[in-house]
């Protein structure tokens, strides 16, 4: 009861919704780029939320199914998506049999997911099944995947069920500029470098992966000081290094920087900056605390109402 | 005590901008405070060299609550942890395989290698901070004697087990890194395995002593 990795993507990795609890001892979260859609993707199979499932980076994995079936979902940044060369659409449910071929290929955005109804079977690790490649943790051997490796799943077979499909992604204003706190040192940068960064569009650069995105665009300036004793990272915070030139953190980021911290993207946009490429612009909103609370509570109402309409094909 | 707001989700409770020791007893005091008050919505917290980090879940408690209740605890933390802090030995051995800058850190200081050592073995460190990556512990307590800048460039690839010192601060590298770090000698003691209860072999407050090794131990 498996799945065989023909060919892995670029960077595919098996991730939950992170490793809580651990920072402290200097192990970063890690979990999925975009939290939204391994959920969205959990919801339509059933799933508990915070069930594994296979993340790719930028380029779709292709897989043979072993097992006598499964049921599995794609989520997250579409591309073209194939079961045995026929075309297969995301947010749904769909049935594999035993030799068939999963294929995904080039996607418009970050990360997708690959999920299978009952999870795969791999050992949680200090409380989680992501995988931390940096160290070593989690997931299939603490790496990412590679051709021939075989992922074991826990159903041999899928449930005899009607597919399901989502009626849509998950409601959010993918198009609107990432909504961000100021700070935690927004007062070691000119007013100049404030106003620049909540107007300019940032570039991300092929400088890009799951600890963080290197951005470029106009140069965000120090006041004095560049670097401050370390303390703690978050994901979402935007570092500026002394050239200037923002860099946003993402889960596998280290639990602590030196770098001063500009602004903090807001928990109801982490999915969209996990959706971020080379090449994408970036543009950033300032909004008060108050506001970023609000706009995770419409974001899970949103989620709530989606997963709820998940109706039988 | 200043708070700053690290984006929706998180809150830096800090208490100096420098490297302080009392600073780092602080944010540990208020760690012990804040774990004992439990307030629902707490996700995790981290204390660090001069700050303690506070994430939390902003659907289950405001910013505005949390740090109103920070406040309220930073008031009344005691000067002295309520229990003794623990202690650990970490056998190191100073030997020239394992001691890649010993010299160089000698020549630098103006003193002889063996004086490095005694004066890097003779401390009680402090464990003021574990991060970076899994189980990296920071140490204050350092000979001023020893303080030394980082190496530039940094080394690219520096052998798990590592001892090493900068600037005002010692350390031990649980995994094969990079690292800018004076590299003294290297220990046999793992210090970070996510299979233990305990993955990480020391926590920030812990206290330390280097305990000098010959290479024949080393081996044992």
């Amino acid at each position: 009861m498996s799945l065989r990795i023909e060919e892995p993507g670029l960077f595919s990795t098996i991730q939950d919704l992170g490793r809580v609890g651990h920072m402290r001892i200097g192990v970063p979260p890690s979990g999925a780029l975009d939290p939204l859609a391994l959920r969205a993707a959990n919801a339509v199979l059933g799933n508990a939320a915070d069930e594994a499932a296979l993340e790719m980076c930028r380029l779709g994995v292709t897989v043979t199914v072993q097992a006598e079936s499964i049921r599995f979902a794609l989520t997250g940044a579409e591309g073209p998506a194939t079961l045995d060369d026929l075309p297969i659409a995301f947010w749904r449910s769909h049935t594999a049999r035993r030799g068939q071929v999963i294929a995904l290929g080039r996607l418009r955005g970050g990360a997708a997911y690959l999920a299978a109804r009952g999870g795969f079977a791999l050992a949680p690790v200090m409380g989680s099944r992501s995988t931390y490649t940096r160290a070593g943790i989690g997931g299939f051997q603490g790496r990412r995947l590679a051709a021939g490796d075989v992922l074991p799943l826990r159903l041999h077979e899928a449930p005899e069920a009607r597919e399901r499909t989502l009626p849509h992604p998950v409601p959010a204003d993918r198009a609107r500029p990432l909504r961000v706190i100021l700070g935690p040192q927004a007062e070691m940068f000119t007013d100049a470098a404030m106003r620049t960064l909540l107007t300019e569009a940032y570039e991300v650069t092929r400088d890009a992966d799951r600890i963080g995105l290197r951005l470029r665009g106009a140069p965000l300036q120090h006041l004095g000081r560049r670097e401050i004793v370390s303390d703690g990272n978050t994901t979402g915070c935007i570092q500026v290094p002394g050239d200037g030139q923002p860099i946003a953190l993402l889960p596998d980021r280290q639990s602590v920087g030196g770098y001063a911290k500009i602004a903090t993207v807001i928990t109801a946009d982490l999915h969209r900056l996990g959706q971020a490429v080379p090449g994408s612009l970036l543009r950033f909103e300032a909004v008060a605390p108050e506001q970023a609370e609000a706009a995770l509570w419409q974001l899970e109402r949103a989620a709530t109402q989606t997963f709820a309409a998940i109706r039988e094909l | 005590m200043l708070l700053r707001r690290a984006g929706d989700a998180a809150i830096i409770a800090e208490f100096s901008e420098a490297l302080d020791p009392r600073a780092a007893a602080r944010a540990r005091a208020l760690d012990a405070a804040l774990a004992a008050a439990a307030p629902a919505g707490l996700v995790e917290t981290m204390p660090s060299l001069r700050s303690l980090l506070v994430r939390f879940d902003p659907l289950r408690i405001s910013g505005r609550t949390l740090s109103a209740l920070l406040e309220e605890l930073a008031r009344e933390l005691p000067d002295a942890p309520a229990t003794a802090p623990r202690r650990f030995e970490i056998p190191v051995c100073y030997d020239a395989p394992f001691a890649l800058d010993l010299e160089e850190a000698a020549t630098r200081l103006g003193m002889p290698a063996e004086e490095v050592i005694a004066r890097h073995s003779a401390p009680i460190y402090t464990v003021i901070m574990v991060g970076s990556f899994p189980g990296h512990p920071y140490l204050i307590g350092l000979d001023p004697k020893l303080f030394l800048p980082r190496r530039v460039p940094p080394r690219t690839r520096l052998p798990a087990g590592s001892v090493a010192m900068a600037e005002a601060m010692a350390n031990v590298y649980p995994q094969e890194t990079p690292g800018g770090w004076n590299i003294l000698g290297r220990t046999p003691r793992a210090l970070f395995n996510p299979e233990w209860e305990q993955p990480a072999l020391l926590a920030p407050g812990d206290e330390v002593r280097f305990l000098r090794i010959s290479a024949e131990e080393f081996g044992a």
